[in-house]
């Protein structure tokens, strides 16, 4: 048994959690959210230990370093930050939904990650830009930002959807206020985040390649992301935006989260290629 | 005309428009490569587009008059936005007492009323504890008979505001500085020698204050052919004399007198001493030798000789090779690449490039960015504005009681920050609890 395995488990397990928090919030039922929690538990206990198995097994083989450091381990540790942000939402908010969009979410990157056989799950050695003790605290900065973003996203559209609904399952949910004030505190919390991977990103970037900021295609999107967010901010904030609009914003801002994270790798070259 | 000018130069719309804008060019710079040598944009988009790029400045879009004027603009935006917000914000922090204006009671985010029974000492003995779990404090205050009591945290967190756009200005400004007064670019320097010029990003060469000597580099790799470390031994020189010596990694540059030294890449400057082993296909026979370019030797049991015309470091991408040479008696040079370990059949004989011993040349990325200060400096600042903004919430809280017949009328204000929902649930709660008891 490897890592890889528990991978695996996990990734089923998360699409359990997605149906119940579905069934939960269809049917209005406080049990099977509750049991929707607890399976969650259970699927990022496996998540978490696998993680930290990955890590143990790079030490045994002589390469020891946190697994933050390829394709296959972004993609693991980007579906751990939504589940995190899904246990730290119920501080705030209750009910299903949240659950649902998240661990949808999760599902899909993991089994992107260890079904698609088109990302690689070796344990690899680290080069050496990335031998750095900022790796850490950069890659769980960016990646809990982005996870905050996806449900901000999800926020957005669900905002979209209800607006729009006349009777039926949709207009069972929460009202658009609610989305409304989720994405701004996701958003909120998120470009704190984001700022935080920035600044590490940039402080290593002057280490590393002897400037704090060069234009490098990564650190642009993150910027354009950065911006799009102050936007959001702003326009709520001072201009006292609400509603449709900022929830379009909320959505391109989550399409430039995707393109920092995937497109500057595979559409466009720059240094920072290893994700 | 200075007020309309003012008035928009300080709006929140020319904020969003500058942002968008930013973000806008900044995709478009990610889209059409920078820093192409000149004539090359032609070739890749077409003489129109080439023209485009020409004018508006794209091959360098994010050192444009037209990107960095947005950036000064947005500067000032931030400037005369936070300049204008700051006197009523100290305004705000310095008065201690609030109370007494009984406009606030219809104006206030949260406002609720309610007559409550007892003696007025006893209604404002619970209105304290009210003000106590919602917010601090209070202050008390009477006037025409009537008490006003206020209570307010966290008057210090609207700074956080200030701090997250003086941050910005401090970054912006550090930005300025370095691109003013700072410089880069590479330095290729072959082991054994030294180099005082480097070669700038932006064109032309620059000399340093001091030289820099190239010990020895070394590339190391792991077991999966991975990179494991590059490393250049190099000695600094200060007018022929040796300052200090000092080895420069990936992720641990050289530091001195505000220069800053990066391993960026590296090459082969110089190969000799091929090992060639030339097997005999029939017998099986191996016999390795040594060779310098262009000195033949004879290849064993045959007429034949064996020369290296030339070396390549990378051939075709494959890695180092070596132009081999047979030289047959009455017949034509046989020429064909030999790349490293991958030997080639030549009559009766396999020829293997088995080694070579190289002189590098080590890659540094060298500068000078005098305005890195200042961005660090923006940086705690913005961390400090987030922690104050996030991790405590201005909130205040009013109430007035009016003596009447049974008791007193009792309006509550609040301005709760944030989170007005959850706020409200917690003053109705606290309010029932209070009040009923």
């Amino acid at each position: 048994m490897d890592d890889t395995f528990l991978i695996s488990l996990a990734t089923f397990v998360y699409f359990a959690v997605a149906l119940l928090f579905v069934i939960a919030v269809a049917f209005e039922n406080r049990r099977a959210e509750r049991f929707a929690l607890s399976v969650a538990v259970a699927g990022f206990t496996l998540h978490t230990g696998s993680i930290l198995m990955r890590w143990l097994l790079s030490y045994r083989l002589g390469i020891g370093h946190a697994p933050l450091s390829n394709f296959y381990e972004s993609l693991v540790f980007f579906s751990w930050s939504l589940v995190v942000v899904l246990f730290v939402s119920r501080r705030r908010y209750r009910g299903g939904l949240i659950g649902a969009i998240l661990s949808l979410f999760a599902f899909l990157l993991l089994a992107y990650a260890s079904l698609s056989g088109k990302v690689d799950a070796r344990i690899q050695p680290l080069i050496p830009a990335l031998q750095s003790n900022w790796l850490i605290s950069h890659v769980i900065s960016a990646f809990l930002a982005y996870a905050c973003f996806a449900l901000s996203f999800g926020a957005g559209v669900l905002y979209l959807v209800r607006k729009k609904a006349r009777g039926g399952l949709v207009s069972r949910l929460p009202s658009t206020e609610f989305f409304d004030e989720l994405a701004y505190r996701t958003i909120s919390i998120g470009f704190l985040l984001l700022t935080l991977g920035i600044i590490t990103g940039a402080v290593w970037a002057d280490t590393a390649w002897g400037r704090y900021w060069g234009w490098d295609p990564k650190e642009t999107w993150s910027l354009i992301t950065w911006m799009l967010y102050g936007a959001y901010l702003h326009a709520r904030l001072v201009k006292g935006w609400r509603g449709t609009a900022t929830a379009v914003i909320s959505i391109v801002g989550f399409i430039a989260v995707i393109f920092t994270y995937l497109g500057v790798n595979y559409i466009l070259a720059g240094l920072h290629s290893y994700l | 005309m200075m007020r309309i000018l003012y008035k928009s130069l300080a709006s929140a719309k020319l904020t969003l428009f500058l942002f968008i804008t930013l973000a806008v060019s900044s995709i478009f710079g990610t889209l059409v490569q920078q820093g192409l040598p000149r004539e090359r944009y032609a070739e890749v988009y077409g003489p129109g587009p080439a023209a485009l790029i020409e004018l508006f400045h794209i091959f360098d879009l994010y050192h444009s008059w037209w990107f960095v004027g947005l950036l000064l603009l947005l500067a000032v935006n931030i400037t005369v936005c936070t300049a204008r917000r700051i006197p009523a914000l100290f305004r705000q922090i310095r008065s201690r007492n609030r109370n007494g204006d009984d406009g606030i009671f219809r104006s206030a985010p949260i406002t609720r009323t309610l007559e409550s029974h007892g003696s007025v000492d006893e209604v404002e003995k619970k209105a304290r504890t009210l003000l106590r779990s919602l917010a601090g404090e209070p202050v008390h205050a009477a006037r025409d008979g009537k008490i006003y009591l206020f209570a307010e945290r966290g008057r210090y967190t609207r700074l956080g505001m200030v701090a997250i756009h003086a941050s910005i200005l401090l970054i912006l400004a550090g930005g300025l500085i370095g691109s003013i007064g700072g410089f880069s670019g590479q330095m290729r320097i072959n082991e054994g020698a030294s180099s005082q010029t480097v070669a700038l990003s932006g064109g032309g060469t620059r000399l340093l204050p001091v030289a820099l000597a190239c010990n020895d580099f070394s590339v190391t790799f792991y077991e999966n052919g991975m990179p494991r470390e590059y490393r250049s031994d190099v000695t600094v020189l200060e007018g022929g004399k040796k300052i200090l010596s000092a080895t420069i990694r990936v992720n641990e540059p050289l530091k001195y007198k505000g220069l800053k030294f990066c391993q960026a890449t590296y090459g082969i400057a110089e190969a000799s001493g091929f090992t060639v082993v030339m097997r005999d296909a029939a017998t099986g026979k191996e016999s390795p030798v040594s060779l310098k370019l262009m000195k033949k030797v004879p290849v064993p049991g045959t007429e034949t000789f064996f020369a290296a015309a030339r070396f390549a470091p990378d051939f075709q991408g494959r890695g180092p090779a070596l132009l081999g040479v047979l030289l047959q008696p009455g017949k034509p040079h046989d020429i064909f690449w030999i790349p490293r370990d991958q030997p080639v059949k030549r009559g009766g004989h396999i020829f293997a490039f088995t080694d070579f011993t190289a002189r590098f040349y080590t890659g540094l990325q060298v500068g000078s960015d005098p305005g890195v200060p200042l961005v660090w400096a923006g940086f705690l600042l913005i961390l400090a504005g987030f922690a104050a903004v996030f991790l405590e919430v201005h909130r205040r809280v009013w109430i007035r009681i009016a003596p009447s017949a049974e008791g007193g009328e009792v309006l509550i204000a609040a301005d709760p920050g944030n989170n007005r929902k959850g706020f409200e649930e917690r003053l109705d709660k606290a309010f029932r609890t209070i009040f009923a008891a």
